[in-house]
């Protein structure tokens, strides 16, 4: 949410990570500002066909202030942390990533970049995954964090409460634009890991997130990062046995979920699974420190069939 | 006395330089030169394998292998090259030893310029070679270790940064008989190395003259009844005092703790192989004898990848035998318990589970709390002990809270999926 603002405003993400405190400032003052009942938006878009479903997306993304202005490089999230096979629900379609950064490509977006801290030495995750693959295959680049430490910067989370620093690879900072493609799960510590929980692949130290509060803290870095836009993966979703799997209880809705209030996207998202968002912890919280739209009754769902 | 320059010495010593750069090559796996790749695309895939060349060329250890077993391990087709290289002593007597043993060449460096002192006058290559084969007979060939080949690759381990301070011991014997080549010129070769004594034994033209000398005798004697012994304490004695815990956990491939520890000569291929980094040399401390300084798995910082079998490809010894992928990812080479006390959800009341997060054989159950955190629960039939949980335990108030131990023998684990 408010990114977008800052790049309506005419500021870019970069400028707004460069002012710092300043931003922050204005950030942690933001849910006070308009305390009234903020809202949000959020796209479902249904269909079989992975590729038309991201142009779909690409479609709605267009159609509500682009990527962001002046947008050169992209920082794209997906999950690529497991040696799985695309079919078993682990990680992000390689079919989706390859859509959307052609997408890019085609909007003029001259660089992509794809970092991935993985569960799994990224010979097998980022291979397996099928993602490497059909990255490289589009002119992008995907870059294995894990075995490169000097690539993470470290950042203060003013907002954050258990969380107040972390080490953040450098490459979701510098870009003009950043894109959080998870795919929705279920999860044995976090229950559920969708947009949120996926910002735990770009930093270095996880470890301390388990233990201080492990959905605490994902709720604390969502106070920092705040990507342009969010699309979660629900075209096939695990009910059990995540992050990894594999199990054999699968449901397909089909899915693409579109926000740019991630938070927002969890939420929905969270009804594939359970009665109320509410039920996820890290949800929770995020709605105590007024980081993006849990409730959804406050939520408008546009339907989309692609 | 200055040795002249002939042709002969010139071919002689770049072939021996060339096999040394390979034999280096092949244990380290690469780098290589950008030009090598440039003209042969596929040198770029080499597979792992590689690294059982050179350790795999001594027929000693294919003789001890077999002998502890009393079965044929090599196949046919690692079988051949040891085999090819006794036929060649028979015909040539110690040829293997100036043209492409690497240790012999490294050791015939110093000895270039050496002082020629006599540090130790008696020889006792004959010794150590009977000592092998007697304890092989029993299933215990305490000193397989001194194989020049496995000699040799072991050494290279101080070059990989796969070293831990327990590799230092074994990995300086090279060094160490590099220096003494200075004094008394290759002293190994002459005095120590048992495939040299074994070459000599079986070359044609002295084959008579050996086998009737007195001092053969004394040598099998002195050998057998060295090795045997020793064997038989190393086999019954100090055997592990039956708590599960006392067990390393052993590269996949490795049938159980006894007949590993036997058979491995400590060339560390296994330990250079593992991409992962996880399979390290055992620190001797509470150790048997007979499992001193053989590869083990440290799991605290890696762990045994799903998806890979490199080390059991590259075993010249037998001592892990070659498994697919698929074989690979069902062996089961340890257990991991949870140590509660220590555990973030057990003891701390966090939502953590990462060990059941990373497990990729779901092993790991949730047995939550009343207040509905989840709690992890290792299930022994289905864990292969790969050490993942191990690894990414966040715990650290009081140590990591789940430990892979080995297992006495390792088996297919069952499949949860």
């Amino acid at each position: 949410m408010s990114a977008t603002t800052f790049s309506t405003a005419g500021i870019s993400r970069r400028d707004f990570i460069r002012t710092g405190i300043a931003g922050t400032a204005i950030l942690a003052t933001r849910p006070t500002l308009f305390a009234a009942e903020p809202e949000a938006e959020v796209w479902m878009i249904h269909g079989d066909d992975k590729a038309k479903l991201m142009t779909q997306a690409l479609k709605v993304v267009d159609q509500n202030g682009g990527l962001g202005t002046n947008v050169k490089t992209l920082a794209l999230k997906v999950n690529a942390a497991w040696a799985r096979k695309p079919e078993r629900g682990a990680t992000t379609h390689p079919t989706l990533i390859k859509t959307f950064l052609e997408g890019c490509q085609a909007r003029g977006i001259t660089k992509t970049v794809v970092p991935e801290n993985p569960c799994v030495r990224a010979e097998h995750s980022f291979t397996r995954s099928g993602i490497q693959e059909v990255v490289e295959a589009a002119g992008s680049t995907m870059i294995d964090l894990k075995s490169e430490k000097k690539r993470f910067a470290d950042v203060n989370i003013p907002n954050g409460k258990n969380l107040r620093k972390a080490e953040v690879a450098r490459d979701f900072l510098e870009a003009d634009a950043v894109v959080n493609m998870p795919i929705a799960k279920h999860h044995g510590g976090a229950k559920l890991t969708m947009a949120l929980k996926n910002w735990m692949g770009a930093v270095w130290d996880r470890g301390y997130w388990h233990r201080n509060n492990l959905h605490q803290c994902i709720a604390d870095f969502g106070s920092f990062m705040k990507p342009n836009w969010t699309i979660i993966d629900a075209t096939r979703i695990m009910l059990t046995r995540g992050p990894q799997g594999p199990t054999r209880d699968m449901k397909h809705p089909n899915l693409l979920i579109l926000s740019k209030d991630q938070v927002a996207a969890d939420s929905v998202a969270t009804l594939l699974f359970h009665d109320s968002p509410y039920e996820i912890p890290f949800l929770k919280f995020a709605d105590d420190m007024g980081i993006g739209v849990v409730s959804p009754d406050r939520i408008t769902v546009h339907k989309v069939e692609a | 006395m200055k040795k002249r320059v002939t042709l002969k010495r010139t071919i002689r010593w770049t072939v021996r330089l060339l096999f040394l750069v390979l034999a280096v090559f092949f244990a380290i796996g690469g780098p290589l030169p950008g030009i090598a790749v440039e003209l042969f695309p596929k040198l770029e895939n080499l597979p792992t394998s590689i690294a059982r060349i050179f350790p795999g060329l001594s027929p000693l250890v294919l003789a001890s292998s077999t002998l502890t077993e009393t079965s044929w391990y090599a196949g046919l087709y690692w079988g051949l090259p040891p085999l090819a290289v006794l036929l060649l002593a028979v015909w040539k007597g110690r040829l293997f030893c100036r043209w492409v043993c690497p240790a012999g060449t490294a050791y015939a460096i110093p000895a270039t310029f050496s002082m020629k002192k006599t540090l130790v006058p008696k020889r006792l290559s004959g010794i150590v070679f009977w000592s092998i084969l007697g304890g092989a007979a029993i299933g215990m060939p305490l000193f397989i270790f001194l194989d020049p080949l496995a000699n040799f690759n072991r050494a290279t381990i101080l070059i990989t940064g796969t070293y831990t301070a327990a590799s230092i011991i074994p990995g300086i014997i090279l060094p160490l008989f590099l220096l003494l080549s200075a004094v008394q010129p290759l002293l190994w070769c002459t005095h120590f190395c048992p495939l040299g004594y074994c070459f000599d034994l079986v070359y044609r033209r002295s084959l008579k003259r050996r086998w009737q000398s007195p001092e053969l005798r004394r040598e099998v004697v002195l050998g057998l009844f060295i090795g045997i012994p020793l064997a038989f304490i190393a086999r019954k004695f100090p055997r592990a005092k039956g708590a599960e815990e006392d067990h390393p956990v052993l590269p996949p491939g490795a049938k159980d703790i006894d007949t590993f520890a036997a058979r491995c000569t400590r060339c560390y291929a296994c330990v250079n192989a593992c991409p992962s980094g996880v399979i390290r040399v055992g620190n001797p401390v509470g150790r048997r004898i007979s499992q001193f300084f053989h590869p083990e798995l440290e799991q605290d910082k890696a762990h045994c990848e799903e998806f890979c079998n490199e080390c059991t490809q590259v075993c010249p010894a037998g001592a892990l035998q070659p498994l697919t992928v698929d074989e690979k990812r069902h062996r089961q080479i340890g257990v991991a318990k949870v140590r509660r006390e220590a555990c973030l959800a057990w003891a701390d009341n966090e939502y953590c589970m990462v060990c059941q997060e990373h497990c990729p054989y779901l092993a790991i159950e949730n047995e939550p709390s009343p207040e509905g955190i989840p709690r992890p629960v290792v299930l022994p039939d289905i864990c292969r002990g790969c050490g993942h949980c191990e690894q990414t335990c966040p715990a650290i108030r009081a140590g990591k809270a789940i430990i892979v131990y080995g297992v006495k023998a390792q088996k297919e684990a069952e499949d949860a999926f």
